[in-house]
């Protein structure tokens, strides 16, 4: 049995490595190439990289399709996974919620798309928290989503006034990587400090893009009861992203901040 | 290189499956739920680098995915997780030279047995060569070996983890030492220590005695032949041509009681050797024209 999975693992590599250097230069090619890879090494793995390229270079619809036949087809929870994150893209969360809820039927996705899109959904829904406390206990998240729990307990605690909390939070954080989100906290609490030599250090550090600097910003202003600045950040966020300004405002009324 | 194989499989088994469960003792089970907290080889092996394994002289196992968000001090739990593989190799070191110490006495089940342990003991050498040069190469203290988890305990201002770019760079400059050449030196240091502390099994030391005998026979240095030929007996008792061998260096001495001895010792244990009775009758011939010609 495993000779044969070997084997079919070992024959797809060279199809799916081709396949992913023709993605990199956007070429139809990849396309069929790493649907290939997948029906010869049918690890759901290759079969979710070449869902994210068909995304990529052919849209939502055709991967959103492909994404729900391979699913009805073979039965893997990685496909619902992604089904349901793509069905999340296009704002259709209740799809996406019956995709998680097939997933979990199917059995656990090992690298935790399934974690991922119930975190997502609740998001959504405006239950993150919730879906954070219930996931805080346990052990065997994929570092990204363990990553984002952790950042976004970070901004609750910042957000809840528990500045202490939230300091220790970012320096756990940029003990283990760089994070630009526990730089950005940082720098806001080095404006509470009114220490401006330490914040402009920091926020040299938030290496995003420039609407999520101001999104940073929103937060950080909003926290520590800069309500002039925050407003201003606001301002030029929905000038920016109007997408995530809203996010922001959802961010500020669902986390009850200390100061708005 | 076929040789090598077994011990490899064995030593990234155990290698990636210490990683996966010092990583769940320590707090993140993320490995435990993919599967990896397994001594089952089929979970660990990644099929480009068991094609390696067949065709170089390396492979290598599918890496654990560690989260070090879980861990409860990333940067002390993420070096013992890391540590913990090149210690597993190490205990299969142990382990190996440990089991041959009992694969060494090939004769202990006699002639038919010696064969079976003799192979096993090959097979054990080149396993502690495997699992010792990977010990030794996962500690060399550059990323993303596992002697690199080191820098973040004992330099503050080094993060446990790197940018993609970073992780590029430092494979590129892996491949390159490998592809020069420049760990040679190290790792034939590595295997020159293993083969001083790897007990040679009796067979290999029988064998060197016996030819040792039938060099010193050749050369006509028929005392050094005789103390040969008792070395490899007492090595393996039960041997024929190793009491042949003695009995011809001790004709040659003109000692023909324990020539005569020995030979026939030598017909008890091999019967069907025709060599035997002949070289009985030789020195039976030579015994008896000893003791009829008057002394001057």
């Amino acid at each position: 049995m495993f000779i044969v999975r070997w084997i079919r693992t070992l024959a797809s590599l060279p199809i799916l490595w081709l396949g992913e250097l023709f993605a990199r230069f956007s070429a139809a090619l990849s396309v069929p190439l790493l649907k290939t890879a997948w029906a010869v090494g049918r690890d759901p793995e290759v079969g979710r990289e070449a869902l994210s390229i068909v995304r990529r270079l052919q849209g939502m619809p055709a991967s959103t399709a492909l994404a729900e036949s391979w699913l009805a087809r073979y039965r893997r929870p990685q496909f619902a996974a992604t089904a349901g994150l793509l069905a999340l893209e296009r704002n259709d969360v209740d799809r996406a919620a019956l995709m998680l809820q097939a997933g979990q039927t199917l059995g656990d996705d090992p690298l935790g798309g399934l974690d991922w899109l119930e975190y997502l959904i609740a998001d959504r829904r405006g239950e993150a928290k919730a879906v954070r406390q219930a996931m805080a206990s346990r052990h065997d998240l994929p570092p990204q989503l363990s990553h984002l729990l952790l950042v976004d307990a970070m901004y609750d605690a910042l957000l809840q006034g528990q500045f202490d909390q939230a300091q220790l939070r970012a320096i756990r954080l940029l003990d283990i990587a760089e994070d630009p989100h526990a730089e950005a906290v940082l720098w806001a609490l080095a404006q509470r400090d009114r220490d401006a030599r330490r914040a402009a250090e920091h926020f040299d550090r938030v290496s995003l893009s420039p609407p999520e600097r101001t999104f940073c910003q929103v937060l950080g202003y909003t926290a520590i009861g800069a309500q002039a600045e925050a407003a201003e950040a606001m301002a030029t966020l929905r000038e920016q992203d109007e997408r995530l300004a809203k996010r922001a405002e959802l961010w500020l009324i669902g986390r009850e901040p200390r100061v708005i | 290189m076929l040789l090598f194989i077994p011990g490899l499989l064995a030593g990234i088994t155990v290698h990636e499956f210490a990683h996966a469960w010092s990583a769940s003792l320590l707090g993140d089970r993320l490995a435990r739920r993919m599967g990896r907290v397994s001594l089952n080889p089929l979970r660990h092996l990644s099929p480009l680098g068991t094609l390696c394994m067949i065709v170089l002289p390396f492979g290598w196992g599918r890496p654990v995915q560690v989260n070090l968000y879980q861990f409860n001090k990333p940067r002390r739990d993420y070096f013992l997780t890391s540590l913990a593989g090149p210690a597993a190799n190490l205990l299969m070191v142990g382990v190996g030279l440990g089991l041959m110490q009992f694969t060494r006495h090939s004769f202990a089940f006699g002639y038919a047995g010696a064969h079976a342990l003799a192979i096993l003991h090959v097979l054990l050498t080149f396993g502690v060569i495997a699992n010792a040069v990977l010990a030794f190469f996962n500690l060399i203290p550059l990323p993303p070996l596992d002697g690199s988890k080191i820098w973040p305990v004992v330099l503050k201002k080094v993060r446990p983890t790197f940018s993609p770019g970073m992780y590029r760079l430092y494979w590129i400059v892996l491949i390159i030492l490998m592809a020069t050449h420049a760990l040679n030196p190290a790792i034939r240091g590595v295997i020159n220590a293993v083969g001083t502390v790897t007990p040679a099994p009796d067979s290999a030391i029988f064998m060197r005695h016996y030819r040792a005998a039938e060099d010193a026979m050749k050369a006509k240095r028929y005392p050094q032949a005789e103390s040969d030929a008792t070395a490899a007996l007492g090595m393996f008792e039960a041997s024929g041509r190793a009491h042949a061998q003695r009995a011809r260096a001790r004709q040659a001495q003109k000692n023909f009681a324990g020539a005569e001895e020995d030979i026939r010792r030598a017909m008890a244990i091999t019967p069907g050797n025709p060599e035997y009775p002949a070289i009985l009758d030789s020195i039976l011939l030579e015994s008896n024209m000893q003791s009829t010609t008057p002394a001057h």
